[in-house]
């Protein structure tokens, strides 16, 4: 029986796998050998299913075993680097195995209705596909480079398919700003794994866990390492201030955004930094940067986030604003509050991005009908979808309710852990989290009031209908672990308990944004928001960050580049022709070059042998 | 006497253009490109068989063959093959496949063309197999002229210019090198130009400094290490497609595997007191070319920038003068030699069928009706690789090189890591303009490839890939020899300090 256990356990190698061959089996589609556009969906479906049923089984079969397991192939052996492709099979991994899986195969069966019509389909899958398979490997790999090579394919696929509406230009933008931008945080991260792999002689997470144990680093650098390692999670989770290429991330499909930009690859640096723990832990004043990092992150996204009016981009900037938070809890030292709350989020946020995808959806087909040309993402154009799409309503409201932090769903228990890890190691921190947390239940609930509730306010959102079933029951099915994904977790895993004063004081924070919103927004405080509307211009203008870094990263590279092949051109280039019109300009002969190739070859040999006869003499004597 | 299989390597090529010069009548262009063809595949087969019977665990030079050719100066005709030369022997092979068959509807002139392929083959090899000086001096002028004719006969509008570019300067850096390697011959007084022999004479540090100086002179125009490049873009953007992936990737490393074997190999002790010269120079070549390519506006202009940016990460790796950087060394040769005469395939496809390589005029060519979404898809994964992506050959080079080099070259070592960030802002850029966006109505239209036209392409993915996924089969030729090099240079250096 254990041996069969273990079997089943170190078999989960081959869950990356499903999603590789499902990529590798859109391909022929993609490529246009054959025609269609649904095979590559069912195969996606159907190898992640299998994906999904095989980590289940291997997440319950881990729960009563008495180790967790390793796999270790030898990868890439020349002079000093000894790289194996290692694995670790843990109830963590699994678990995270699961819920990738999981979400994948929802956000897949979605795609089927929500791109019923689009072309592009098998490409769709593919990539999709791909996606998963690097996300999972990341997920079980036990080595920093092999995390950092899903990592990178991550990114690819990130940026494959936020572009995937290609002929449309911002899509285009986006994609390249995404990539780009995590490429900043991805070059020092591979600095930092040169340098911590020239300084511990190993990459293995296991084994830098023991050496950091032991490891006698000065303090300075130690501090410098473990920032340009932080500076790759701060890229790819989105944290000030590389986190402007996420909002954009938006023109990608929705189900995209739900899968990669809010369920799985932004909590990849959170995890990262998990698995580093031990090598942090060497610099104390990397944690607190880590934690003032989430906590600034939290607050600005969550204050930006209470003026936009499209329905992802609120979405996008919460989604930043609570990795913020796991990276508060990262800071202080208490992972597991951190991996909670990813768990919990993940449902919660994939769920919301699907919902607002419904919406969108039904707007898109709306517009269709009546000819119309508005925003089908701008919320001032929706209002009372509330009758018209009940199960989008129900479990998008759900999900405000557990990412706002209500007890006693998902989000209440993950969040009140990180505010508890928070409130015994640094006050402030927990007083910044608790006034995000209330910005949060303002900003959520102000999305629902003006997607769901009130009167429709165009003729489209008037006419909408329920999505098909394809797009409703993964809502359905994730709305369970939003609402108590949170009390499983904590019971069965973290067994922490409740303080009191905590959950009053955060429930207090919900109750104070919640009724902001509802006073504003359903009350008709037009007159207040009006007046309000001169302290929200920075907000509007996204604290002018953007702006910043267009007039001066981008702007200087773009010049650097233009100088330098300025100077190429005219100097470098222009040099070496002053001085072969001077030498031609001298030599008779070479005067007219299509006459003087044999003449000129000649003089070359004969004047080195000159050269080389003068100077060997010379050697000589 | 066994078969002498580094001489049919070597020579095979030439009997092919032999064959094709001598041909009766007048050739069309199906029976020029059928022979060279032949001929190529011949000399891949060779190769094959030349690896299948490399013994992988010899530090030694294998196959040798020498015999005693002007005897009284010392000139040997031997040829021997190591774990550095194996490698790039057989890219050379798969390679001029690939471009003759990138050439496939070539027209003008074919006998002449097909032939100065194969006489280039012939020189290439030689220069990779030579253990003589004198005789890797001679196939290495081989190589020139038929690149000449090449580039200046089919080359495009301003082929002449170039062609005589690439002419003076690769003569120019001649004159170097054969300084460099005569001297070492009356220096030495061992009367000979046999490598392994010289390489046990007792050079004096400032003679090895000079010689080594003039090496990376004459080498570095090859590379070419900035500021001696201005050639090779104006060589690339005139040199048909084919052409191109040959200069790439093949006689670029010419330069590197110059300043590996003899450079280092000879003048140890001066590569240890010179090589933070060149790891500066990689660096310097990662930056500038990077920030060049960056303003571009000819696709095949900024690939060829690009082209000399990534030589930067193997001059990086062998400044090192460890095992660790030498193997990237290596191994980022012949992953170059892939990526970049992909990514100049690449550029021929779009060349061919939309008529311009201007950036500023094409768009949409993801687009699956009116564009070329195939070769879409080969770009993103080319450019990919070039930004040194995980899960292709280039990231496995870089990586080697970084975790090497970081020791020793600190600050150089983290100017090239941003190089991978340059690499992919300015091929993201060429991804953006010219494959996303809509088709320009003013683009004439665009013609489809032909099945055949992705075949060279899709054999380059794969070994891209291949190495990529599976690093040790390609560390694993070149391990043996590079450790044996590292070794002769420790002995020497030990050897001096007892004297």
């Amino acid at each position: 029986m254990i041996e069969e256990t273990a079997q089943l356990i170190q078999l989960a190698w081959l869950v990356p796998l499903y999603g590789a061959l499902a990529a590798l089996f859109s391909l022929p589609w993609a490529l246009g050998v054959f025609k269609g556009q649904k095979p590559p969906a069912y195969g996606g479906l159907v190898f992640m299913g299998i994906g999904f049923g095989h980590s289940l089984l291997a997440l319950i079969a881990s729960l009563n075993a008495p180790a967790p397991m390793r796999i270790s192939i030898p990868w890439l052996n020349a002079g000093v680097v000894d790289l194996s492709l290692s694995l670790l099979f843990s109830p963590l991994t699994l678990g995270m195995l699961t819920l990738v899986t999981g979400v994948s195969f929802l956000v897949q069966l979605y795609s089927l209705g929500y791109m019923a019509h689009e072309d592009g389909l098998p490409r769709y899958y593919g990539i999709l596909n791909f996606f998963t398979s690097a996300m999972l490997g990341l997920v079980i790999s036990d080595n920093l480079l092999i995390t950092y090579a899903c990592w990178e394919l991550m990114g690819l696929c990130s940026y494959l398919l936020i572009g995937f509406w290609f002929h449309k230009s911002s899509a285009a933008e986006a994609a390249r700003k995404a990539f780009l931008t995590t490429r900043v945080g991805d070059f020092l991260l591979l600095v930092g794994i040169v340098v911590l792999y020239v300084t511990a002689g190993t990459l293995d997470f296991a084994a830098l866990g023991a050496w950091a144990e032991t490891a006698q680093l000065a303090p300075a650098f130690a501090t410098v390492l473990t920032l340009i390692l932080f500076a790759g999670p701060v890229g790819k989770s989105a944290q000030f201030p590389l986190h402007v290429w996420l909002p954009d991330a938006m023109e990608g499909p929705t189900p995209v955004s739900a899968l990669i930009h809010a369920a799985t690859m932004v909590a990849a640096g959170v995890f990262l930094v998990v698995k580093l723990e031990p090598v942090f832990a060497l610099a104390p004043l990397t944690l607190s940067i880590v934690a003032w990092t989430g906590a600034i992150t939290a607050l600005g996204a969550a204050l930006i986030a209470t003026v936009q009016n499209d329905i992802k981009r609120v979405l996008a900037y919460s989604t930043v604003s609570q990795l913020g938070y796991m990276f508060m809890a990262l800071g202080v030292g208490h992972p597991e509050a951190a991996v909670f709350h990813l768990f919990t989020h993940a449902f919660f946020k994939a769920m919301m991005f699907l919902g607002a995808g419904s919406v969108i959806h039904a707007m898109h087909e709306a517009e269709h009908k009546t000819h119309g040309h508005l925003d089908v993402q701008d919320m001032r154009n929706m209002g009372g979808l509330w009758s018209k799409m009940p199960i989008t309503a129900v479990t998008f409201g759900i999900g405000v309710l557990s990412i706002a932090g209500v007890f006693p769903l998902a989000g209440f228990w993950s969040k009140d852990s990180i505010l508890h890890a928070l409130e015994k190691e640094a006050p402030v921190l927990f007083t910044l989290a608790l006034i995000t947390a209330g910005l949060t239940a303002f900003y959520m609930l102000r999305q629902f009031i003006l997607t769901f509730l009130g009167k429709p306010r165009t003729k489209e959102a008037g006419m909408l209908h329920e999505s098909p079933w394809m797009m409703a029951l993964p809502l359905v099915i994730l709305a369970v672990p939003s609402a108590a994904a949170g009390y499983w977790g904590n019971n069965w895993f973290l067994k922490e308990e409740v303080a009191m004063s905590i959950a009053t004081q955060s429930t207090i924070a919900v109750g104070v944004g919640f009724g902001f919103a509802v006073g504003l927004y359903i009350l008709q405080g037009n007159a207040m928001l009006k007046s309000l509307a001169p302290l929200t211009q920075p907000l509007q203008k996204l604290f002018y960050i953007d702006v910043i870094y267009e007039r001066t990263v981008v702007a200087g590279m773009k010049d650097l580049g233009i100088l330098t092949a300025w100077f190429d051109k005219n100097i470098v280039d222009g040099l070496v022709n002053l001085v072969s019109t001077t030498f031609w300009a001298g030599a008779e002969t070479l005067k007219y070059v299509e006459n003087g190739r044999t003449q000129f070859y000649l003089l070359v040999v004969v004047s080195s042998i000159l050269t080389l006869g003068i100077f060997s003499t010379l050697g000589l004597q | 006497m066994n078969f002498p299989i580094l001489s049919a390597v070597v020579f095979f090529p030439a009997l092919g253009a032999l064959i094709l010069a001598l041909w009766p009548g007048e050739a069309d262009h199906k029976v020029a490109r059928g022979v060279a063809l032949a001929t190529a595949i011949g000399t891949l087969l060779l190769s094959l068989f030349l690896t299948l019977n490399f013994d992988f665990n010899s530090t030694q030079g294998q196959f040798t063959e020498s015999f005693s050719w002007i005897h009284q100066l010392g000139i040997t005709y031997s040829l021997t093959v190591d774990g550095i030369s194996l490698p790039l022997v057989l890219l050379t092979a798969v390679l001029v496949v690939l471009s003759i068959f990138t050439s496939w509807q070539l027209k003008y002139r074919p006998r002449f063309y097909y032939s100065m392929i194969l006489l280039l083959t012939c020189g290439v090899m030689g220069a990779f197999l030579a253990r003589d000086l004198l005789l890797f001096f001679l196939f290495y002028e081989l190589e020139l002229i038929p690149l000449y004719f090449l580039i200046a006969i089919w080359g495009g509008e301003r082929r002449e210019y170039a062609g005589m570019k690439f002419l003076l300067y690769t003569l120019f850096s001649s004159v170097f090198l054969l300084v460099a390697f005569l001297s070492a011959y009356f220096v030495s007084g061992l009367n000979t130009f046999d490598i392994t022999l010289l390489a046990t004479a007792d050079f004096s540090i400032p003679f090895q400094i000079f010689s080594l100086v003039m090496l990376t002179i004459g080498f570095g125009i090859k590379i070419p290490l900035v500021p001696f490049h201005t050639w090779l873009p104006d060589a690339h953007v005139e040199a048909p497609t084919a052409i191109s992936v040959l200069l790439a990737g093949v006689l670029l490393k010419l330069g590197t595997y110059g300043i590996l074997r003899f450079g280092v190999g000879l003048f140890p002790e001066a590569a240890q007191s010179l090589s933070w010269v060149l790891a500066t120079l990689a660096a310097i070549n990662v930056i500038y070319a990077s920030l060049a390519a960056l303003a571009q506006t000819d696709m095949k202009k900024m690939i060829a920038y690009s082209s000399i940016a990534h030589m930067g990460y193997v001059v990086l790796g062998i400044a090192t003068l460890q095992e660790t950087g030498l193997q990237g060394a290596v191994f980022q040769m012949i992953s170059h030699g892939v990526i970049s005469a992909l990514l100049f395939m690449i550029v021929g496809l779009v060349y061919e069928n939309a008529h311009t390589r201007d950036l500023g005029k094409l768009g949409g060519l993801f687009d699956r009706t009116k564009g070329l979404p195939m070769v879409g898809a080969f770009m993103v994964a080319a450019a990919m690789a070039n930004a040194g992506m995980p899960g292709m050959s280039g990231f496995v080079a870089e990586f080697l090189v970084f975790r090497g080099a970081y020791e020793q070259f600190p600050i150089a070592t983290v100017v090239c890591i941003f190089g991978t960030v340059l690499t992919a802002i300015y091929l993201l850029v060429l991804l953006q303009r010219a494959f996303f966006g809509t088709v320009p109505t003013e683009l004439k239209q665009i013609t489809k490839p032909t099945l055949r036209s992705y075949i060279p392409a899709t054999i380059l993915a794969f070994c891209m890939v291949g190495l990529g996924l599976f690093p040790n089969l390609m560390t694993g030729i070149s391990a043996q020899s590079v450790a044996g090099l590292v070794t002769q240079m420790g002995t020497t250096q030990i050897a001096k300090v007892d004297r």
